[in-house]
């Protein structure tokens, strides 16, 4: 049993991480990027082609994808983002899904649906104590993501850019009037939270396999993972993710994996009954 | 109106007038007048999507006779007509299939439809082809209904899941007599969909029958993010025998989480799909040995019969890798039409249909383990045969049933990681 | 002396309209299948469209009634011999109440804007999985339907598929009109009402709650029948094909890029995108290419028409209409 709740701790990690890009973007410019997991399917492959063709250890492609998806992102942001930011959020939702779909098709054209594993000695590596089994790999994405969360964390709160990024998110107007460039403001920020997406890709390509629809895997639990920690939030993610992580993880060995998505969609409307700013929600 | 502005305005409509009419001459008749191959053969597979590597390998398959028969001359019955393949994606959605078929029958114009992997797609092209009247060829669905329609157009070669699923049982009970042991605890896992359900249905009807006991029963759900807690559950129930039906990533996926997580099944029967995949060996390398599969069809097996030898080594030629059951099942259906086309010596669907009613094709000819092909009352092949494999040193071995096997099986106490 | 004056663009739409009528003579089976699934996108877009697009809440979880409606409906068919036309009433009213549990959880509990959408998807989902573990159903098998000779009891028309066309265009004729009617009336004055402001309606002694609920039960009873449509076509359900997100998304597609809050819009999107969508995975063949142009259509709309293309297009009807001549009769 404690193995089963240290493997779901670490899941947990998981999608804390996928879901802190994009809460981010959210609790900033207030935009659902439904397309984020979409680009952490792109971040696996660069991970995974860094690695195949050129023998790049797949942690070390962090420092590929940082930066390259930092200035997709950015770019993108104002290229199409920002067009979008006059229309209700329910379009700029729905056009999100619509890039998710162009990201995912053009995938599947390049790289055709094989499924692709890195398999190296560092992605096999378990390390085992006192009866309990962890895979290395996740163990690593784990402390990983929380090294994330905290360095996003410290940017926010102590950078002068951090504080000019929550200024325009509490109100564009008054940031405008300090000053703060609003339109270059937006474009960092969803640099940064497409550069997490480029991260989590990394992370995730370490233990789990590489295909172009495997964004649609992990985004519906992306978004329960955001409501229950806390919509925009960057702390909460961890703090969404952990419970989900553990709900399924925990109920799927109780009462059968079959249930698993049953187990956590209850636990995502429990807390929009009983919290519906999410656990960690500051209200939004 | 001034004068200018209706010139303009009738212009316009003689120009649109004339594009109409190019449009038309391009579309229809110009395509009408040039001749075309005579013989159109629709192949509806799950091309993209979840399944389209193993659509594409069948397409890949079925080509490879269509190309050989081609360029030795055609269908000579029919004056040497060429095949001309026409490709029709499913998804893997019933709904898509449904679409695709009725393009190729109503637009392309086929003589005969093959498809469509998945049993539910099967489900829906079959019926657009019996509506229409266009013999459907079936050679990889394994759903025990698809045969019990009473359909007069759909016409199944391979067998059922009530006789390869049951073959994973048998197995398991001949092997527990020659070993001396007993292995009566099962675990099942199978994947929720409707293939993973249906293997697990079988199984589970018909091993209590023979006294086994089915200790877990778990259905999980497809492209699972992670697999620990379901391996957990397996390391926390006792068994004997692990039953397995996945696909692809999901087969992956679980070795993964075995070798992590330290568990290792005394007896592993995996119900084909997944595990025999090419990708899924090439994927895991050595972790994947020694795992057991039902399957219709072994490379190996070429050492003691010809069709099968013939038929692989072209494939291995073409694409590098051996054919695994759904592909070889897909060649056979190949040749199988084209036999049925020469007996047939016409295109109307009533001849043949009458040539595929009379096919009986002996052992030899089969480019498959089976005993020959022959359709019952329902169009279903009763002459087909299951074996069970083994993969042993990277390559899979027929070990079952005793009698064509070509090697002894392994039952290995260590995981192939240790 | 009468006096009768036909407006062009009545004229048009009669013309439109007869053109619908005669198209399945005109051409191929595999178009009128393309027309018969643009028919059914505009119905169920024009389903949404009721409940949400006029009310603002917008569901993303439509699917489910969709899956209920053909699941009762069938089911009643398959194991009792019950026609699914009347099938299709139960379905109706189970799914409105499924719709109201639905509006009455998520309006109970204060959910707004996103978090609504992403509580329907989750509703959804949970339906899904029960659906999946229920065995008497199908569970994840599905149900398949046994194909009968053409019959209007039994709900089937497959030498021709003409019958599906006129009952769908019968269909959607029938919510357009039904849509006209509510709007015009209080019931939609309230429904527009709670849209721009909620709170505004509230303290003008509209019961807010009551009228979301209302829209919510409404379209849920109108996808239902769609989803006994789909059922009666495909011959074949399952959970994962007719309660997935991916087909709430399909619905909400069509209004969304049409234009939400029009009776036109929801017609006008299902109209563009699915031929697109079907044509170029039939002749562009596979790989996807369909999923691209959606995609990339939807942004386009996004970014230069965020309320839906159904400007562009009245105002190309109107242009259209202009050539015609005025009818006139004393």
């Amino acid at each position: 049993m404690a193995q089963v709740i240290i493997s779901s701790i670490l899941l947990g990690g998981i999608y804390a991480l996928v879901a802190v890009g994009f809460n981010l973007i959210y609790g900033v410019m207030d935009v659902i990027n439904c397309a984020q997991a979409d680009m952490m399917m792109i971040a696996m492959y660069v991970t995974y082609w860094s690695f195949a063709l050129y023998g790049v250890h797949p942690l070390l492609a962090i420092f590929i994808n940082i930066p390259l998806f930092f200035v997709a992102g950015f770019f993108a942001q104002k290229l199409i983002i920002d067009r979008l930011l006059g229309a209700p959020q329910f379009i700029q939702a729905v056009a999100t899904i619509g890039m998710g779909y162009v990201i995912q098709n053009v995938a599947l054209l390049v790289w055709k649906e094989d499924y692709r594993m890195i398999l190296n000695p560092y992605t096999d590596s378990t390390l085992r104590f006192a009866g309990i089994n962890l895979s290395v790999p996740l163990l690593v994405s784990y402390i990983g993501s929380l090294a994330v969360v905290a360095a996003l964390y410290v940017f926010l709160k102590k950078t002068d850019l951090g504080v000019a990024i929550r200024a325009t998110s509490e109100s564009r107007e008054a940031a405008a009037l300090m000053g703060i460039n609003v339109k270059r403001v937006y474009a960092i920020v969803f640099g940064v939270g497409v550069a997490c997406a480029g991260i989590a890709g990394v992370f995730t390509s370490t233990f789990y396999y590489t295909y172009p629809m495997v964004g649609t895997a992990f985004l519906l639990k992306m978004f329960v993972v955001v409501v229950v920690g806390g919509c925009g939030d960057v702390l909460a993610s961890v703090a969404g993710g952990l419970t989900i992580g553990l709900a399924e993880g925990i109920g799927a060995f109780l009462l059968g994996p079959s249930w698993k998505e049953a187990i956590y969609q209850s636990v995502f409307l429990l807390v929009l009954a009983l919290r519906p700013q999410g656990i960690f929600g500051g209200g939004k | 109106m001034s004068l200018a502005s209706k010139k303009a305005k009738y212009g316009i409509v003689a120009i649109v007038i004339v594009a109409i009419i190019v449009g038309i001459g391009y579309g229809y008749v110009i395509p009408t007048l040039t001749p075309k191959p005579a013989v159109k053969v629709g192949v509806v597979w799950p091309v993209t999507g979840a399944q389209a590597l193993i659509g594409r390998d069948q397409v890949n398959a079925f080509t490879l006779v269509v190309d050989e028969v081609n360029n030795a001359g055609g269908i000579k019955s029919l004056g040497g007509s060429k095949i001309e393949l026409l490709v029709g994606d499913t998804k893997g959605d019933p709904k898509t299939g449904a679409a695709e078929a009725e393009r190729l029958i109503t637009e392309a114009k086929v003589h005969v439809l093959v498809g469509s992997y998945g049993s539910a797609v099967t489900a829906t092209t079959s019926e657009v082809a019996e509506r229409y009247g266009i013999p459907f060829l079936n050679p990889d669905s394994t759903s025990p209904s698809l045969h019990a329609r009473g359909f007069k157009w759909f016409f199944r070669t391979t067998p059922h899941d009530e006789l390869l699923v049951k073959n994973m049982v048998d197995f398991v009970v001949d092997v527990g007599k020659k070993e001396g042991k007993s292995f009566k605890k099962i675990a099942i896992v199978y994947e929720n969909t409707l293939w993973g359900t249906d293997s697990a249905k079988v199984i589970k009807d018909y091993a209590p029958k023979l006294g086994f006991e089915i200790v877990l029963d778990m259905a999980y759900p497809a492209n699972a993010v992670d697999l620990s807690s379901e391996v957990l559950k397996l390391k926390a129930t006792p068994h004997d025998v692990l039953m397995q039906a996945s696909y692809l990533s999901d087969a992956i996926l679980f070795t993964r989480t075995f070798k992590t997580q330290g568990y290792w099944p005394r007896l592993w029967v995996a119900n084909d799909a997944g595990h025999i995949h090419p990708d899924y060996v090439g994927t895991l390398g050595k972790d994947a040995y020694f795992v057991f599969s039902r399957e219709v069809f072994c490379a190996d097996l070429g050492g003691g019969k010809d069709a099968i030898k013939k038929a692989n080594d072209a494939f291995r030629a073409k694409y590098q890798k051996d054919m695994d059951g759904t592909m070889a099942r897909s060649y056979t259906a190949a040749t199988l039409l084209v036999d049925v086309l020469e007996r047939s010596g016409s295109l109307k669907p009533d001849d043949i249909r009458k040539a595929l009613i009379a096919t009986n094709w002996s052992e030899p000819k089969v480019s498959m383990p089976w005993k020959g092909i022959k359709f019952d009352e329902n169009g279903q092949n009763v002459l087909g045969l299951g074996i069970i494999t083994e993969l042993i040193d990277g390559k899979w071995r027929t070990i079952w049933p005793f009698e064509v096997a070509t090697t002894t099986y392994v039952l290995s106490e260590k995981p192939p990681w240790a | 002396m009468v006096a009768f004056q036909m407006s062009q663009r009545r004229l048009l739409l009669i013309i439109l309209i007869a053109a619908a009528l005669l198209l399945p003579a005109l051409v191929t089976p595999f178009i009128l299948h393309v027309a018969i699934m643009v028919g059914l996108f505009a119905y169920l877009g024009s389903a949404w469209n009721l409940g949400c697009g006029y009310t603002g809440k917008l569901s993303w979880g439509h699917s489910a009634f969709m899956g209920l409606g053909a699941y009762v409906s069938t089911a009643l068919y398959m194991f009792y011999a019950v026609t699914p036309w009347i099938g299709a009433i139960a379905g109706m009213i189970i799914a409105a109440a499924f719709g109201a549990l639905v509006g009455v959880i998520c309006f109970r509990l204060g959910l707004k804007g996103h978090y609504f959408v992403i509580a329907t998807i989750a509703l959804a989902e949970i339906l899904r999985v029960a659906f999946i573990n229920w065995s008497v159903v199908g569970g994840a098998w599905g149900l398949l339907m046994p194909v009968v000779p053409d019959s209007m009891y039994h709900f089937q028309f497959h030498s021709s598929r003409l019958g599906y066309y006129y009952i769908i265009f019968a269909m959607l004729v029938a919510i357009l009109y039904v849509e006209r009617r509510i709007i015009k009336s209080k019931l939609g004055y309230y429904f527009i009402a709670i849209k721009d402001d909620e709170e505004m309606a509230e303290s003008l002694g509209i019961n807010a709650f009551k009228y979301k609920v209302i829209a919510a039960a409404i379209s849920a009873a109108l996808t239902a029948f769609g989803g006994t449509f789909y059922a009666q076509y495909v011959l074949y359900i399952s959970p994962d094909t007719v309660m997935a997100v991916g087909v709430s998304t399909e619905i909400l597609m069509g209004a969304v890029v049409g234009g939400m809050a029009t009776l036109g819009g929801p017609v006008v999107g299902a109209a563009i995108i699915h031929p697109i969508m079907e044509l170029s995975r039939a002749y562009v063949g596979g790989r996807g290419l369909d999923y691209v142009v959606a995609g990339l259509l939807t942004v386009g709309v996004a970014v230069l028409r965020p309320h839906g293309v159904i400007g562009w297009v009245e105002k190309a009807f109107d242009a259209l209409a202009s050539y015609l001549p005025r009818v006139a009769r004393s």
